[in-house]
């Protein structure tokens, strides 16, 4: 089952959700259900800090009260996942990301952690580090800067893709 | 002063009433009364003296009345005697008259009883005046003819010789009485009612009338005022300090209370803050509201704000993939199984094992997830499309709530602002109570100095009018001591008439005694057929007889016959009457300063009769003739009592001269009677 067990941060990773939970989000759950979402779209991932034994717990009743977000943040960030962008076969990558399989699930669990402390990294960053004090601000900042990129990739997408539909290429690289 | 008539009643002999003319001529000035020894010819003198002075020296005093007269009286009877002499003075006719009462007594005794005597005469208007008091009387009787000249006046020749003696008998106040004559008694009365008793003199009512304790006052008062007025300028120096003080302690207080403002204004400031804190407190808690809440807000709707561009990135792909199936949403193959287990559908109905419910619905689990995928996938999608519904309104909201947040903190910063704004006006915070208890000082002290400067000026009003009432005062002095220096003045003046007088006097004593002196030895020379002699008169108007031959001393050892006395003493008299008789027209030259001005006295005499009593008894017949000649010539008007002997030695000489002539006739001891011949 997925999410079913309690999730820690460890090292410099617990220490940013912690300032993140402190200044802007309520909690560590709630950054842990966004932190891969933006992780996935900046493209950034991130390996488990072992360097301290700071840790920032969430408990497995938190977990299952997002269930239905965490699920979606889960096959979401898998289907953007550029490893998955590989397969040839949308159906073979639908079928990986959409398995019950417990192997498969622990696999894609890694992928989607990664994405989790590279999106806390990112967080952390645009949020805490531009303007500590003005967590809000900063993530409003965030949030318009989220859409402009988007908005442009999308743009950039789409003209891309048109191009290449000109082109008749089906796949296409993002960067 | 001339002699008109007199009248007798029952005067001594005189029995009953008789009267005397005595008619007066220029050229006939001369009446005679012959008459034998004891006829009566002393008592018609003394008549004249009783009348003029109420003075008799009959050996037998007391009864005037007429013996017989006395006589005939019954008890109770009264009679009168009375004199009444008519005389000119001045231009005036006096009518002098005495009266004397006589009662019988019980007993039949005649004895005096009341008297009293009257002037009358006309005055000037026309009117009758009658001076009845016994005291104006005399006064009367002696500016006519002074009683110490009365002697001289009514000669009475057998006392003939008292007149040249320097005795006591002697005439002491003859000086006076000459100088009566000769009109210096007016002088001297004017010298005396100048400066003679300190009471009623001119001099001393003028010094009585001097108010030297106005004077010492008025030095006082300056004195007084002096003071005052340096007491004044002291105190308006005071007043001056005083109010100095004041304004200083005015001006240390506005100080203190524009301190004191400037604290209310803090106070004011003060509150201010407050309630800007207060307000800071309210936005604080609304600013952590609204944050909180956007902290929720983002917390809970972050998550399908960031999926929305990923979801819209595959959703393309994965619908196209998905479209084609067609697939229960939301039932898994567990569902299936538990359906089957359970053995009742959903919907009610029994599903045996092995019916054909049984196999459709196993059949259908094929197209379950997690065997379907297009239903996962379905699901994945709606999920998809209802997270992006969610995050549509996302960021307009939290940038709304985020806009209002920063509102709320700009606001509380604003307010923030405000207040270290205030806090730099209200600057340092100095002690308020030192200011306040400077300012209960000064203020106290102010009082106090407040206070001084009434007390000074209502001093400074109680000087003024002090000053003012001085200066009232000093001018009501002034005006006595303008009186003062009037009166001053008018001393000096009168002292200066005295001494004017005086001296004139002095002069004209002098110059009188030298002509009278001249006078004298002139008529003595023409009268005396002796050897030679002179008549010295000294300054008390006594005169000597001296023999040029021999010295002085001796000639008071020198016989002198009663005729030479008597001559001598016709001659004094003769003297002063011609004097008394010319109108003296003083020259007297005031030398004062530079100029010399004539001061013109008058002094008039009035021309005085000669009453005789037996004036030649001791005189020899050629003394006799040379006396009668001169006589008529130096006196206004001569009356004569003679005896017939004399009358004939004289007659030859004086009967062209007389305008009346009596006799004297005895009838008897008792009774005489006056006859016109």
């Amino acid at each position: 089952m997925l999410f079913s067990k309690e999730y820690s941060f460890i090292g410099k990773h617990a220490s940013y959700v912690e300032k993140l939970r402190e200044k802007l989000f309520f909690r560590y759950v709630d950054i842990y259900i966004i932190a891969p979402i933006v992780g996935v779209y900046y493209k950034r991932k991130a390996s488990t800090d072992n360097t301290d034994d700071r840790t920032a717990k969430i408990f497995a009743e938190q977990l299952v009260g997002e269930m239905r977000k965490l699920e979606f943040a889960y096959k979401l960030v898998l289907l953007c996942d550029e490893k998955y962008a590989k397969y040839e076969n949308l159906e073979e990558k639908v079928k990986r990301i959409f398995s019950n399989d417990e192997e498969v699930i622990k696999e894609n669990m890694k992928i989607f952690n990664e994405y989790v402390l590279g999106g806390v990294e990112v967080l952390y960053e645009k949020i805490i580090e531009e303007n500590e004090e003005d967590a809000i601000g900063g993530f409003i900042e965030f949030a318009n800067e989220f859409i402009g990129e988007v908005k442009n990739k999308q743009a950039l997408e789409k003209d891309l893709q048109e191009i290449f539909e000109h082109l008749e290429i089906e796949n296409y690289a993002n960067d | 002063m001339i002699i008109r008539r007199i009248k007798l009643k029952n005067f001594r002999q005189f029995k009953g009433e008789h009267l005397i003319e005595f008619p007066y001529q220029e050229n006939r000035n001369v009446v005679v009364i012959c008459g034998p020894n004891t006829a009566g010819k002393t008592t018609l003198i003394q008549a004249f003296l009783w009348v003029l002075y109420g003075k008799t020296d009959f050996k037998t005093k007391d009864l005037l009345l007429n013996l017989e007269v006395a006589d005939l009286m019954m008890p109770g009877d009264k009679e009168e005697v009375l004199v009444s002499l008519v005389l000119v003075d001045k231009g005036i006719e006096y009518t002098i008259t005495r009266t004397q009462n006589y009662i019988c007594r019980s007993n039949g005794n005649v004895v005096p009883e009341d008297g009293g005597g009257r002037i009358s005469y006309r005055e000037l208007n026309g009117n009758m005046k009658h001076v009845v008091k016994q005291n104006d009387i005399n006064d009367y009787i002696n500016r006519i003819l002074p009683e110490e000249l009365s002697s001289y006046f009514f000669f009475d020749g057998e006392r003939i010789s008292n007149l040249s003696r320097k005795d006591k008998a002697g005439k002491q106040e003859l000086s006076s009485a000459v100088k009566s004559i000769l009109g210096l008694t007016e002088i001297s009365n004017a010298i005396e009612h100048l400066s003679g008793g300190s009471k009623i003199s001119v001099l001393g009512m003028f010094r009585n009338s001097l108010d030297l304790e106005s004077e010492n006052r008025a030095k006082e008062i300056k004195k007084k005022i002096e003071e005052l007025e340096d007491e004044r300028e002291n105190k308006q120096k005071i007043k001056a300090d005083i109010e100095k003080e004041i304004k200083k302690y005015d001006e240390l207080i506005k100080e203190i209370e524009e301190i004191l403002r400037q604290n209310e204004e803090t106070a004011n400031l003060q509150k201010q803050i407050d309630e800007n804190n207060k307000k800071i407190n309210l936005l604080e808690e609304l600013i952590e509201e609204k944050i909180k809440g956007l902290r929720g807000r983002i917390s809970q709707g972050a998550f399908s704000y960031f999926c929305k561009p990923l979801i819209e990135k595959i959703e393309k792909d994965l619908k196209e993939f998905n479209s084609s199936i067609d697939v229960v949403p939301k039932i898994q193959a567990e569902t299936i199984d538990y359906i089957i287990k359970r053995g009742i559908c959903i919907c009610g109905n029994e599903i045996e094992y092995g019916s054909e419910v049984y196999y459709r619905l196993a059949e259908l689990k094929k197209f379950l997830p997690p065997y379907y995928l297009g239903t996962a996938i379905n699901d994945f999608l709606n999920d998809a499309y209802s997270f992006k519904k969610e995050a549509e309104k996302f960021l307009y909201e939290i940038m709304k709530m985020y806009e209002e947040y920063m509102k709320k903190i700009k606001e509380k910063n604003d307010s923030i602002e405000e207040n270290s704004e205030i806090m730099k006006k209200i600057g340092e915070k100095k002690n308020m109570e030192s200011y306040k208890k400077d300012k209960e000082l000064y203020s106290k002290q102010k009082q106090i100095k407040e206070k001084e400067l009434i007390d000074i000026v209502a001093r400074l009003e109680n000087i003024n009018k002090q000053i003012g009432e001085s200066n009232k005062e000093l001018d009501r002095l002034a005006e006595k001591n303008e009186k003062n220096k009037f009166i001053k003045l008018c001393i000096e003046y009168a002292e200066k008439i005295r001494e004017t007088l005086e001296e004139y006097y002095t002069r004209k004593e002098n110059e009188i005694r030298v002509r009278l002196n001249e006078k004298v030895n002139q008529i003595f020379s023409q009268m005396y057929h002796g050897e030679k002699r002179r008549i010295i008169i000294d300054s008390n108007y006594n005169y000597e007889i001296i023999t040029e031959n021999i010295g002085s001393e001796l000639s008071d050892k020198a016989d002198e016959s009663r005729g030479l006395e008597t001559v001598a003493s016709f001659a004094f008299i003769s003297g002063i009457i011609q004097l008394a008789k010319e109108r003296i027209t003083a020259k007297f030259v005031n030398k004062m300063g530079d100029e010399e001005e004539e001061l013109e006295i008058e002094l008039e005499s009035e021309p005085y009769p000669l009453v005789m009593d037996a004036p030649f008894s001791n005189v020899d017949e050629i003394h006799v003739r040379n006396v009668s000649k001169i006589l008529p010539e130096i006196a206004e008007q001569v009356i004569m009592f003679i005896m017939a002997k004399d009358w004939n030695y004289a007659k030859d000489v004086l009967s062209n001269k007389v305008a009346a002539m009596y006799e004297l006739k005895k009838l008897s001891e008792t009774c005489t009677v006056i006859q016109r011949v």
